[in-house]
């Protein structure tokens, strides 16, 4: 998508300032019915797409970014744009500092037109969230976009704009792209810089697009993946041109098909669609490979306990005011206040024992296919949810496949693989550390076989 | 290697203050046990001298990460 709007620019079929404006009218058309943005920056975006419409005619072309509309989670600062976090708390806090990414954006030539909805303080998966409303998912308002970057989520899957970043701690971009049927990429950890985005798990958090197309959502990470002097977590690793490009291929690629945990406890329809997307890289001349992931149980475990020690420790200033909270987001920071140091220290020290025995999975493939969420998504106020027969609490079964890839700092990609009782279901793939190019051919490949 | 077992999560929601009406407390700490059960047994098969995987950095900005 993203391609074909750089190309009308550069034509002259359309402007900056006309694509601002499109995008625009189609959030005014959707909002209040999906309250997908907390925040629009009408006025300001306008007059970015004048500046770089000017830039465009005298000659400064920043690249396929150049003038176009995207949306930022609204965990993420923008300098002199309040950052709400979704939560009361935060009501009069405006950035000083731009995120870095958002700088990487901006100097890419974006234009951001609003900062999206997401779950209180980016601590959970509906987007049902107690200050600024429900979220709704485009493809069917009575049910959630998923979350925590549920507005992103769904401002890309209405078609506001061609991507939004999201922030992802335990499946937050890769949950709403599966349930809106959108492209989601959580990168590797350390690839996307971090700062100025408010932490949930220091040590879990990912920023990463959601994204109408796998392409638009490499065009992304070309903006914003590299090392930042100024985050210390972040990788030295050069970067590399993710575009897939349109001689991506899956012939001879080794894809994983778990034999255990990731296709149990799936709705039926959803792994149907799973089982087409694997006929369809086999058709495409993929080396399917049956393999056993026995540990993702722990994985999910230390996962939880590390999240709930990092997020009480960075809400703890915050905890004084308990009312200030809802009351899901509430009982898991109270949950964090009880894990003892000792735990999260043997957390972190099983997490070093687990990503050591993840790596053989890459001796025998290059990625692995696995559902991204066990079901569509879920009903607006739905607590538990049928799994294949079984009920759920909603929180965790939607969790379940995503959660533990975040514990290993793996890339993967939600990719929309079909509609299953008339809803999107996601596809996750993943990838060892830094494969972000090979994941984006595989996606990009996988995308025009299932379309086609 | 040393495994801590934290059954009573109740009591202990209440010695650190947290104030919250029993039923509310029964859903605060309800998850914890569940938990905890896998995450005991994932412990007790900790090799002992592992480093943890936060590892801290005597000289920041100088990391060759």
């Amino acid at each position: 998508m993203i391609g074909q709007m750089a190309k009308s620019l550069r034509t002259g079929e359309a402007t900056c300032t006309q694509l601002t404006a499109t995008a625009l009218e189609r959030l005014a058309a959707n909002e209040p019915r999906l309250n997908a943005f907390i925040c629009v920056l009408d006025e300001p975006a306008r007059r970015r797409a004048a500046q770089l419409d000017s830039e465009l005619a005298s000659g400064l072309d920043r690249g396929p970014l150049h003038g176009i509309p995207i949306a930022i989670k609204d965990l993420i600062h923008l300098r002199g744009e309040r950052t709400t976090a979704g939560s009361r708390l935060f009501d009069d806090f405006r950035a000083s500092e731009s995120a870095e990414v958002v700088d990487r954006l901006e100097s890419a030539g974006a234009v951001i037109i609003g900062k999206t909805g997401l779950h209180e303080i980016a601590y959970g998966i509906t987007s049902n969230n107690p200050h600024f409303g429900a979220v709704r998912n485009p493809r069917d308002t009575t049910r959630i976009p998923g979350g925590s970057s549920g507005g992103s989520g769904a401002a890309v899957a209405a078609g506001i704009v061609p991507v939004a970043l999201g922030t992802d701690t335990g499946g937050s971009i890769r949950i709403p792209a599966s349930f809106c049927g959108c492209v989601g990429l959580k990168p590797t950890y350390g690839r996307v810089s971090k700062r100025g985005v408010l932490p949930l798990g220091f040590s879990l958090d990912h920023i990463g697009p959601l994204s109408a197309t796998v392409d638009d959502a490499a065009i992304t990470l070309n903006a914003i993946a590299g090392h930042d002097s100024l985050d210390p977590t972040t990788s030295r690793r050069p970067v590399e041109d993710y575009r897939p490009g349109d001689s991506a291929s899956l012939q001879g690629v080794r894809i994983g098909r778990p034999t255990t945990f990731y296709m149990e406890r799936v709705a039926p329809g959803v792994r149907a669609r799973i089982d087409a997307a694997f006929e369809a890289a086999a058709q495409s001349g993929a080396q399917i490979i049956p393999i056993e992931t026995t540990e993702v149980e722990e994985w999910n475990a230390v996962a939880r306990v590390v999240l709930l020690a990092e997020a009480a420790a960075a809400l703890g200033p915050y905890l004084q005011y308990r009312e200030g909270f809802g009351p899901d987001v509430l009982a898991l920071l109270d949950q964090g206040r009880l894990v003892p140091a000792t735990m999260y220290i043997q957390a972190q020290q099983l997490r070093t024992q687990l990503v050591d025995r993840a790596r053989t999975l890459w001796r025998h493939v290059d990625c692995l296919f696995t559902p991204t969420t066990p079901t569509i998504a879920p009903e607006i106020g739905a607590v538990e949810i049928d799994v294949g027969g079984v009920n759920e609490d909603v929180r965790l079964a939607t969790t379940r496949l995503v959660r533990g890839i975040n514990l290993l700092g793996l890339p993967a990609i939600s990719l929309p693989c079909g509609d299953a009782g008339g809803l999107p279901a996601g596809l996750q793939i993943i990838g060892p550390p830094f494969s972000e190019k090979r994941l984006l051919e595989v996606a990009s490949a996988l995308e025009r076989a299932i379309v086609a | 290697m040393m495994v801590f077992r934290m059954n009573d999560w109740k009591t202990m929601a209440r010695a650190i203050g947290i104030d919250a009406p029993e039923e509310q407390l029964d859903r605060t700490v309800g998850p914890l046990t569940g938990l905890e059960t896998v995450f005991r047994q994932a412990v007790a098969a900790l090799e002992p001298g592992v480093e943890p995987a936060v590892i801290f950095d005597p000289e920041p900005g100088e990391s060759s990460r």
